[in-house]
């Protein structure tokens, strides 16, 4: 061998010796370094984090064998439906399946793509969601139940548009970023979406963190009774929460008068967020997940409040493990963008001229979208026909509303929201550590109380056996 | 139709006018947090003194407070005129967007931060300006619009050293040349 080379997928020196790189200064390291000292800033990506959580794929399912009896898989009848926002009074959003699309913004994604999404859930019986650029009328007109998204930007906010909504959600953060507001840049901000958002043409879009009228939860409080004052009570009101301290955020939230709260975790999507808040902000959403059920039990809120989690949903199998640790309904966000054609194999030639490769694009902050989702360029957007990927999203919500059903079946339940506990097990010590679900093989969820209950138990099982009990020191 | 006058005697508390498109509102009293927030149309106007995020996201019509107004005033405004015959606190006009403010007295410190686009007079002392924000020379015109504005509230605008601060449109595209206007914004 002349000189290096890689072969087998092993880097080799020039007599054939396996070269080993530094975990410390791995390759992408080196690539991120170079590419910061290039830039002069930060590096901005879309979609998501690029580490791996402590993650819904950490469980699993112990359906019904002996000691329990499944329900027929393919036959026997399984509720789905659910409706959330009743707290106060106003009329509920009634879903089908519990499901809804997340808030992605008109500018982030394109016309098409928003009114692909509104017809898609439309069809299967959901919500959809705007975002931080105000409300299309196509995707008004495409939803039949659709939530009008409250921003720090307030970039296209209108009360009409509010009152013509069938939810608010006031938006605290997201789990891709919490604390900080999103970016859109400027080649995505054509002239449309400039007038939509009141902004010059082109500029790189960095969207504020804070609400401009109110600071924290007791303002948050007052803003909540002017949104419900503003729509004649009529309509749920949402507060939507990057997963941070979760605990507290959420009795925050109900506290101020939340119908409905979503946690988004750091798996969470965004359209174009610096690289290193989604890798190292947040916290996962199966963590989030059982934070959040445990403060609602403790307000004695559970299913008063509602709990929608969001953040790396993927399909139905993820829904019902969210579902099974107490949530009422799951949010997505890039699983329907993927469903819509994103990282498909088609175009793949503008893939390339992206620097990249389908499957591995994640490059919607440019606004070059291959496939027509994430841009607001005529001839790419055209590549995207919103009858056409409405029936690719509805397809996918049908097959997660499926794999919800399978899973409640196979567990005994007749209704997908009684999924419960006791139907997971953890796979690693880690999921165990943090949902309090038996590790696989024993009878042990690897927390504190469990610790304690075991040390209990030790010490009665000695004394009935007639040995005497450890004793503490004197 | 004759546009609705609602009358306020006495003080009010948060959102006054909030959210609303046309008719007209007269506080005889101060107001509280983000009065005229998001205002599409018509006026208020404030016989007092105004709180934190006075006329915010402002998208029309006119926001008036006699007196002082707190924190953030015309916070990520997107059109409209708000008018503070006092001073304003803060980091006010903070990521305004487009349209006008007019502060007849002093302005706190990060005036004008990050804003796209808008104007905002002072004419009291500016005591900081925000990232971005610059100095534009006064014209007949910025004149002309100040007295038609000001006139009708009894408030001079002329024998004022009226500062006029812009957008310096550094910030509206990043460039690595310019990290020193980019060091407190990114």
């Amino acid at each position: 061998m002349e000189g290096g080379a890689v072969s087998d997928g092993i880097p080799r020196g020039r007599d054939g010796h396996v070269l080993q790189p530094l975990w410390v200064w791995s390759p992408e390291t080196i690539e991120d370094i170079q590419s910061k000292a290039e830039l002069g800033r930060y590096t901005n990506r879309g979609l998501g984090m690029t580490k791996r959580p402590p993650h819904f794929e950490d469980l699993t399912f112990v359906p019904c064998t002996l000691s329990r009896v499944p329900l027929e898989g393919y036959r026997e009848t399984c509720a789905t439906s659910i409706e959330i926002g009743g707290r106060h009074g106003a009329k509920p959003i009634k879903l089908s399946t519990p499901i809804t699309i997340a808030g992605m913004s008109y500018g982030a994604l394109s016309r098409n793509a928003k009114q692909a999404l509104g017809m898609a859930a439309t069809r299967a019986g959901i919500s959809t969601t705007t975002g931080d650029g105000g409300m299309l009328d196509l995707e008004r007109e495409a939803s039949d139940q659709l939530v009008y998204q409250v921003l720090p930007s307030r970039y296209g906010f209108n009360p009409h548009h509010l009152r013509m909504a069938n939810a608010a959600e006031i938006v605290v953060g997201q789990g891709a970023k919490p604390g900080t507001g999103g970016v859109l840049l400027g080649a995505k901000v054509s002239p449309i979406i400039a007038e939509a958002r009141q902004l010059p043409p082109g500029v790189d879009q960095r969207s504020p963190v804070r609400h401009p009228d109110f600071v924290g939860p007791d303002d948050m409080q007052i803003k909540i009774e002017e949104l419900r004052e503003a729509t004649d009570g009529q309509i749920p009101i949402y507060v939507k929460i990057g997963a941070c301290r979760v605990p507290d955020d959420v009795k925050l939230a109900c506290k101020a008068g939340a119908d409905v709260i979503v946690i988004d975790g750091m798996e969470g999507g965004t359209g174009a967020s610096p690289d290193s808040l989604m890798n190292h902000t947040g916290i996962p959403t199966m963590a989030a997940t059982v934070e959040a059920v445990a403060a609602l039990r403790e307000m004695k809120l559970e299913g008063v409040v509602n709990l929608i989690v969001s953040g790396g949903i993927r399909n139905g199998v993820d829904a019902a493990k969210a579902l099974a640790l107490g949530a009422d309904a799951v949010s997505i966000g890039t699983a329907a963008m993927i469903a819509l054609n994103c990282n498909r194999p088609i175009y793949v030639e503008d893939y390339e001229k992206l620097g990249t490769v389908p499957g591995a694009c994640h490059h919607c902050h440019t606004g070059l979208c291959p496939v027509g989702i994430t841009t607001q360029d005529e001839d790419l957007i055209a590549r995207l026909p919103a009858d056409e990927a409405a029936d690719r999203v509805e397809g996918f919500l049908n097959s997660m509303t499926q794999e919800l059903q399978m899973f409640a079946r196979a567990c005994g339940k007749n209704a997908v929201h009684d999924l419960e506990p006791e139907d997971l097990r953890a796979m690693t010590i880690e999921a165990s550590a943090i949902t309090g679900i038996p590790l696989v093989g024993t009878n042990f969820a690897f927390r504190p109380e469990s610790f304690a209950q075991a040390v209990a138990d030790a010490m009665a099982a000695a004394t009935t056996n007639g040995h005497k009990a450890p004793q503490g020191t004197h | 139709m004759t546009p609705i006058h609602v009358i306020f005697d006495g003080p009010v508390g948060w959102y006054c006018g909030g959210m609303s498109d046309g008719g007209r509102i007269t506080v005889n009293g101060s107001c509280g947090w983000s009065v005229g927030e998001n205002l599409m149309s018509g006026s208020i106007e404030v016989h007092g003194n105004g709180g934190s995020s006075a006329g915010a996201t402002l998208r029309g019509g006119r926001v008036f407070v006699a007196g002082t107004t707190g924190a953030r005033s015309g916070i990520s405004m997107k059109g409209g005129t708000l008018v503070v015959g006092g001073s304003v606190g803060y980091m006010s006009g903070f990521m305004m967007q487009r349209g006008t403010m007019i502060v007849c007295g002093d302005a706190a410190d990060g005036i004008g931060d990050s804003m796209y686009e808008g104007t905002v007079y002072v004419g009291g002392s500016v005591h900081s300006l925000g990232a971005d924000c610059v100095e534009a020379d006064m014209t007949d015109d910025d004149r002309a619009l100040l007295a038609t504005e000001l006139d009708p509230h009894g408030i001079a605008s002329t024998g004022v050293d009226w500062k006029k601060l812009v957008a310096g449109k550094k910030l509206w595209n990043f460039s690595k040349h310019e990290y020193d206007a980019w060091r407190g914004a990114l």
